[in-house]
């Protein structure tokens, strides 16, 4: 089982003048083709940054320090950068957070999307354009030929966003990253993006690796889930899995500050303290400071990502320690 | 496939520049420069007025009559109250008579004074301004793309050598250099006019031209590095390269196309700047401009002369914001449809 990607040891930093910020620690993890993964963490936990070294979009100050990326099997670290600008868009395609400022406010958006298309396929100028109308078709912008003459500020944010996805699958790519999708808008438009995005996943097969702090998106959308802290991987398991038996006491902490949709909400939980900086971490799990089940152990070494039971995977001395729901 | 009903928000129309909205624009606009006017010319008026000096007393030199004098005074009006005056200008200025000039030419109607003038500054401020724009934007793209590295630092130290040289100087050092070292009679003054022939006329006017564009470049050039800058950290330009655009591509159409909007404003505003340049560059070339009138008028003191070239001024400056408005709708189509949210 080669996979989709498979990411080996990724450390991303960032040289800044405070310090150096271990944005991406030593993560290690896989997708398999047509499989959706979901990457849950708070903000600052390296998400994004995960997500960017995979594009090789990190820019300086940041620097992808170790580790392999093999994207069908062959590792994007040790490409040219000129393959990596043929991969892009191609094969590997990104959809960001904020539609508004992800798109080009002075060029309309059909000629955007026209533009991937003329970097990686051979189409005619006018087969390109008619291709744009047919993807903003298929993302579900109604008057799509209409549509697609206006500029960014002309839509309204689901539709912005849906044009981001149209460019974004406009060559079929082979996986498709989404970094919080769906942040910006309203709950029933969600609802609908990930609807679009489920059927097109099916109908070209791509992988999907959702970014998202939303850990009730993941359960309906995702198969498998990791769970992100401080820039490390601290618990990784199928999606039933993770509700039925969370075994990180920060994944416990994340999914009791979920409302539940049953019966009565108990009084919501959230976890006490901060993110920590990523530049001082704490000498042992990252998670310790925040942690009420901490001991000395925890606090002076970093406990290793291991397999609790098929496919489940978690970094913590106390695993399954929390108790289940208590 | 679901049609994207709206999620909350009025959904925009689509695209629908019409001329009704310029047209609405523009005379929004230009009821608005009324109010600015009628300041404008208050204080123009008064601050000429206040400071000191009399037209008579340059006429008559050392041959004082105090009979003559007040005989003078009396007929150019200049016995009367000032407000009194400032009115009478104001009446004939609506009129579209800016007056008689006193000791420039004496017995000349300004309005005549100013036209046969006013073709040598616009020469030389479009000039600059070309010349300004093809040192400054190609510069600052450059500048902004190779940012730290030894390009970058050499044109930031050549602009700030630009905005750090008074344009009087410049003029007199490339004087020098021409006419002492390349022995070339370029800029020594004097006036072809362009209907005389293109190069005959270029060779008096570009001197003066690149001493007054050099510091604008320099303004502009700066400007267009930090929008670059400014541009390159933004969404759509990450946006572009994951979805593999060429750098090239991206440079032009997403970096320089959004940079330019913020520089337009500048080079617009700055334009003042050039105004005002011209009026010492054509002091040191010699050049007989409207900056030129406005020298002798001060010298001389020639109220109508000084008056109504200033106001005039203000004129342009208007007129040219609203140019620079209309060219940023042009570029940014967040204004150009603007009126329609």
């Amino acid at each position: 089982m080669s996979g989709l990607l498979r990411v080996e040891g990724l450390v991303t930093r960032f040289y800044t003048e405070e310090g150096v910020v271990k944005a991406v620690d030593g993560n290690s993890f896989h997708l398999e083709e047509n499989e959706a993964l979901g990457v849950v963490g708070e903000s600052g936990s390296g998400k994004t940054v995960t997500a960017l070294s995979i594009m090789r979009l990190i820019e300086a100050p940041g620097r992808i320090e170790a580790g392999r990326i093999l994207f069908r099997g062959e590792d994007l670290l040790t490409k040219p950068e000129r393959e990596m600008r043929r991969i892009r868009g191609r094969d590997l395609s990104m959809v960001f957070q904020d539609s508004l400022s992800s798109l080009n406010p002075t060029l309309t958006v059909g000629a955007q999307i026209a533009r991937v298309l003329k970097h990686h396929t051979r189409l005619s100028s006018r087969a390109r354009r008619r291709r744009a109308v047919e993807l903003l078709a298929a993302v579900g912008i109604p008057e799509p030929e209409k549509r697609a003459s206006h500029y960014p500020h002309q839509l309204s944010g689901g539709m912005r966003q849906r044009a981001l996805i149209a460019m974004a699958i406009s060559c079929n790519p082979k996986l498709l990253i989404l970094d919080e999708p769906t942040t910006a808008l309203d709950v029933t438009i969600e609802a609908q993006i990930f609807e679009l995005i489920g059927k097109l996943k099916g109908e070209f097969g791509m992988g999907v690796f959702l970014i998202t702090h939303d850990l009730s998106v993941v359960a309906s959308f995702c198969r498998r889930v990791i769970i992100m802290y401080a820039g490390k991987i601290v618990e990784e398991a199928p999606v039933g899995d993770l509700y039925a038996n969370p075994l990180h006491p920060y994944t416990l902490g994340l999914l009791r500050s979920i409302p539940p949709l049953d019966g009565e909400a108990e009084r919501l939980e959230s976890i006490p303290g901060e993110v920590p900086d990523l530049i001082n971490l704490p000498p042992g799990c990252n998670f310790s400071p925040r942690c009420h089940l901490a001991d000395e152990r925890c606090w002076q070494r970093e406990p290793e990502l291991l397999e609790a039971s098929p496919g489940h995977r978690v970094a913590c001395w106390k695993a399954g320690k929390g108790g289940k729901g208590g | 496939m679901e049609p994207a009903l709206g999620d909350g928000n009025p959904v925009p129309q689509g695209p629908s520049f019409s001329w009704a909205w310029m047209i609405a624009f523009l005379s929004k606009r230009l009821l608005l420069a009324i109010p600015t006017l009628l300041v404008a010319s208050f204080l123009i008026f008064s601050l000429v007025h206040i400071a000191p000096g009399d037209p008579i007393q340059v006429m008559l030199g050392d041959f004082q009559d105090p009979e003559l004098i007040a005989r003078l005074r009396h007929e150019m009006g200049l016995d009367l109250p000032l407000f009194q005056q400032y009115l009478h200008w104001l009446g004939n200025i609506v009129r579209g008579d800016l007056g008689i000039s006193i000791t420039v030419q004496r017995g000349a109607s300004v309005t005549d004074l100013i036209l046969q003038r006013f073709a040598v500054t616009v020469e030389l401020a479009l000039l600059s301004l070309t010349i300004a724009l093809l040192i400054a934007i190609p510069t600052g793209i450059v500048s902004a793309l190779r940012q730290n590295k030894l390009s970058d630092h050499i044109s930031r130290i050549i602009a700030l050598l630009g905005v750090s040289i008074p344009n009087f100087f410049l003029g007199i050092l490339l004087i020098l250099f021409v006419g002492v070292y390349l022995r070339k009679p370029w800029g020594a003054g004097g006036y072809v006019p362009l209907s005389r022939g293109l190069l005959k006329n270029l060779a008096h006017m570009f001197l003066p031209a690149v001493a007054l564009g050099t510091a604008y470049a320099a303004i502009i050039m700066r400007m267009m590095r930090s929008a670059m800058l400014d541009t390159m950290s933004r969404d759509f330009v990450r946006t572009a390269r994951a979805m593999g655009i060429a750098p090239g591509d991206i440079v032009r159409r997403d970096i320089v196309k959004n940079a330019l909007i913020p520089v337009v404003t500048v080079i617009g505003n700055s334009i003042g700047y050039l105004l005002g340049g011209s009026i010492v560059t054509e002091t040191v070339f010699r050049l007989p401009g409207v900056g030129n009138l406005v020298i002798m008028g001060v010298f001389r003191r020639d109220f109508p002369v000084i008056q109504a070239v200033v106001l005039i001024i203000v004129v342009v400056r208007i007129v040219i914001n609203l140019v620079v408005d209309l060219t940023y709708g042009f570029l940014d189509p967040r204004i150009r449809y603007g009126g329609e949210r």
